[in-house]
């Protein structure tokens, strides 16, 4: 099968005044045609210089990418004819102009014929269900209908590749949705193209892509289909315990042997706090809870769970994924 | 590269640049402020002028003199115009906006979108220069009596609009070397564009004969496209003497090809330096 | 100071006598009083207007004179030494002459005007909050009218009667003209007390108005909603 998206080694070294980051660290990926691929990672990961440097909007310091065969750093021309980029959180297109206006504009960028791009336009406001908003100025258009334009706008030119930044961020749980079926469809069902999606939610990658890579300080740590990865977790246990109790210490859980990794929810409405403690054996469980108890940590719930995208996270950086910024959203 | 899509996207940028121009204001309001700032510099220059002879110590006013200011002062309007509104569009693009990054991206690519964007403001600039030599004329001749000598039948068209055209390419070479300097910069588009139209309206012969400068001043008036530009319009228009129009066009081209080469230099640099250090899309902090 | 330059060597080209080319340079320095009050104040607002921080500041528990004022002494460091390169720089290449012979009246002179300028930049300023884009628009296409009105670069006496009346509005004209008599043509307070009676009117007057502009426009803004609204 040929390869729609194939990177080997690519590296991309920021140099700052006073501190050099590496954004991405010797990552090989290849991605299939007709895939939908996910790249899993908090915030900072590198999710987002890979999606740049892809869409040639950076270059690389060194490594290779090709995107449909096409050299991203030699052929870049080539490249940006196949693709398109959706990035979430972003506005869409010119304020001032129309949501029509707008579409109407990127249409005639990417060289489509006025009845082609007409018939096109009308398609994808209907499809994304916001026609009748088509004579709405963009700025007054809220997040939820301002992404629709900004997936509109990527769809436009037919890509072959569709690189989607964060595609939901900020948007309410309804329009996601909305959002995420209509791209899995129009990759798979209308099978259009493939699909290049970064995201920082586990459910959105579990639920939208075929293949995951799940990215830390620049490194791919794990790559395969969602069951795959979280098969591979099915030899640990995994314990969801709710206690009483948002300013708690539970840093010794890390120390305790046999321990794999856990992560911390903090709610600060209800005042309690959610850990999800991933162990090799029940024993070492019922240490863990001991000593919650010695703490004199009130425990509300203990559940044992099967394993998601967020624990195979857990089980490979010993750390929750949204540590700090949870809460923010489900 | 498929000139139908160049087409369009040129076609669109104009539209665009019109769109976000009017944006703020009904038209009229529009062709008020295209002619307001450009008259009032005009009357600014006027009146020194006048004021300047009467206190001079012979007292005579030098009719010749300020035609050659007033064609000057009004020509001028394309290097505001043009460079300016190259000038402020990345900017706003990159970070108001946030769509620079789709326009780079898009098959015809940036350069074309900006092309199309500054021809907006030289089809702004020529309503504004019309509009302002109208005015201007008005004021001057109708209601201060000042006799300007121009023979608008007279007036050699093909030089004039030869000059034009040469002078357009260089205008849009130096908005290139302004749009490359600000894709590599963030928040210097007006400090920048007032430096560079300063020095062209100081060394540029616009309101005053560069043989006044000191020599060093002439060396740089020597080397400006825009001198050449205003010496031959001047010269199809007012026919001041002393004056050998194919040196003088051979001149402008010349400098044209300098500011070119400059232009295309600059922007070729600041893409690449673009795509090395991501630049593209990059958020400005304030 | 490059199109400054431009009107000196135009005035010399002219062969007018050399006290308008101090004219001028004086006219220049005051310009970037006036431009700090313009761009540096009144768009303040404008600028956190578009980056959302606005919010901030209208949440925080000070009065928004107080902002303005921080802004205002923030730039006027700057601003005081790019008139003051003006200044030295126009003096010592174009050698224009001075005559100063009372340098206190010179500074009451130049204080009351930069107050003056300053407390019509507040006024300014709550347009800029409101209006955002719009205002700055008008500012920018203000900025020849008020040179050519105020009389920066030549005596506005010149102007026909109506003009003066118009220019008279303008605070800068006032100061302007009592600075350049004191400063080139040597002349004392008692030749200026009117320039420094206006000036002092100018300031009881703008004042009030200024903050109950910026109160008024707050308060409709709230109402409206459109003082976090980012520009189309």
């Amino acid at each position: 099968m040929s390869q729609s998206i194939e990177t080997r080694d690519l590296t991309r070294i920021f140099k700052g005044k006073s501190e050099t980051v590496k954004a991405l660290n010797k990552v090989s990926l290849s991605i299939g045609e007709k895939e939908v691929f996910g790249l899993l990672g908090p915030n900072g990961a590198g999710k987002t210089t890979f999606i740049k440097i892809l869409t040639t909007l950076l270059l690389p310091t060194s490594g290779e990418a090709h995107v449909d065969g096409f050299n991203v750093v030699k052929e870049a021309d080539k490249v940006r004819k196949i693709i398109s980029l959706v990035s979430g959180g972003e506005t869409p297109g010119y304020g001032i102009l129309s949501v029509r206006e707008n579409l109407w504009f990127f249409s005639q960028l990417y060289g489509l014929s006025s009845a082609v791009a007409k018939e096109k336009i009308k398609g994808l406001m209907a499809d994304l269900d916001f026609e009748e908003y088509a004579n709405t100025r963009m700025a007054k258009l809220s997040t939820g209908y301002r992404q629709r334009l900004n997936l509109a706008r990527g769809l436009l030119s037919d890509p072959k590749i569709l690189f989607l930044d964060e595609p939901t961020l900020g948007l309410d749980v309804l329009t996601a949705k909305k959002l995420r079926s209509y791209i899995v469809d129009w990759a798979k069902k209308e099978a259009k193209g493939t699909v290049l999606l970064t995201t920082h939610y586990m459910a959105e990658a579990d639920e939208m892509c075929d293949r995951v890579a799940i990215i830390d300080q620049g490194r791919i740590l794990a790559c395969g289909s969602p069951n795959t990865l979280k098969e591979n977790l099915k030899e640990n246990q995994i314990m969801k315990v709710e206690t009483a109790s948002i300013q708690a210490d539970f840093g010794f859980i890390d120390k305790m042997v046999g321990v794999i990794g856990y992560s911390q929810t903090r709610n600060i409405q209800t005042g309690t706090t959610t850990l999800k403690i991933m162990v090799s054996d029940d024993e070492i469980f019922s240490k863990i809870m001991s000593e919650l108890e010695k703490a004199k940590l009130k425990i509300l719930a203990v559940n044992k769970t099967e394993p998601t995208l967020e624990d195979v996270y857990i089980s490979l950086v010993g750390r929750g994924f949204e540590e700090g910024e949870a809460g923010t959203h489900a | 590269m498929a000139v139908n899509t160049i087409l369009r996207t040129v076609k669109q940028a104009i539209w665009l640049g019109w769109k976000i121009d009017t944006n703020w204001a009904n038209p009229l309001v529009f062709a008020i402020y295209y002619l307001v700032r450009p008259l009032a510099s005009l009357l600014i220059v006027g009146f020194i002028f006048l004021i300047g002879s009467l206190a001079s110590p012979s007292g005579v006013f030098d009719p010749q003199y300020f035609a050659y200011m007033f064609v000057g002062n009004c020509f001028f309007v394309y290097v505001t115009h043009v460079m300016m509104s190259m000038s402020i569009l990345i900017h706003e693009d990159r970070v108001h906006y946030e769509v620079l990054k789709h326009i780079y991206l898009s098959p015809a690519s940036l350069k074309w979108y900006i092309l199309g964007r500054a021809l907006n403001g030289v089809l702004n600039a020529s309503t504004s220069l019309i509009l302002t030599l109208g005015f201007g004329l008005l004021i001057f001749q109708g209601l201060l009596g000042v006799q300007i000598p121009i023979n608008w039948l007279g007036i050699d068209f093909p030089l004039l609009a030869l000059s034009l055209i040469i002078g357009m390419f260089c205008f849009l070479a130096l908005g290139f070397m302004l749009c490359g300097i600000n894709i590599m910069t963030s928040r210097v588009q007006f400090m920048l564009t007032e430096y560079v139209s300063g020095t062209l309206y100081l060394f540029g012969g616009v309101v005053f004969l560069p043989e006044i400068l000191p020599s060093w001043g002439q060396t740089i008036s020597n080397a400006l496209p825009i001198t050449y530009f205003l010496k031959s319009i001047r010269f199809a228009i007012l026919h001041q003497t002393s004056f050998d129009a194919q040196t003088n066009i051979a001149y402008l081209v010349l400098t044209t090809v300098g500011a070119i080469i400059l232009g295309i230099g600059v922007f070729k640099i600041a893409e690449y330096k673009a795509r090395r250090d991501g630049l593209i899309d990059r958020k400005e902090e304030y | 100071m490059l199109t400054l330059s431009a009107y000196v060597y135009l005035y010399k080209m002219l062969n007018a006598p050399a006290e308008f080319a101090s004219f001028v340079i004086i006219g220049g320095t005051m310009v970037a009083f006036w431009s700090n009050v313009l761009w540096n104040m009144s768009a303040q607002f404008y600028w956190e207007k578009e980056t959302g921080s606005l919010e901030v500041y209208l949440v925080a528990p000070i009065s928004r004179m107080a902002i303005l004022l921080g802004m205002a002494l923030g730039g006027i460091v700057n601003t005081t030494l790019r008139a003051a390169v003006i200044l030295i720089a126009g003096t010592l290449i174009f050698q224009v002459p001075f005559m100063l012979q009372e340098p206190f009246t010179a500074l009451l002179m130049f204080f009351l005007t930069i107050i003056a300028l300053y407390a019509l930049g507040m006024l300014f300023a709550s347009l800029f909050m409101l209006y955002g884009r719009e205002a700055w628009h008008t500012a920018n296409l203000l900025q020849e009218p008020v040179y050519l009105l105020s009389g920066l670069y030549f005596p506005v006496n010149y102007l026909p009667f109506i003009i003066q009346i118009l220019a008279s509005l303008i605070p800068l004209t006032f100061g302007l003209d009592g600075i350049r008599r004191v400063i080139i043509l040597g002349e004392s307070i008692t030749d200026t007390w009117l320039n420094v009676a206006v000036l002092v009117v100018f300031i009881l007057v703008l004042l009030p108005f200024a903050k109950f502009a910026l109160n008024y426009m707050e308060n409709l803004g709230k109402k409206e909603g459109r003082l976090t609204l980012r520009w189309q």
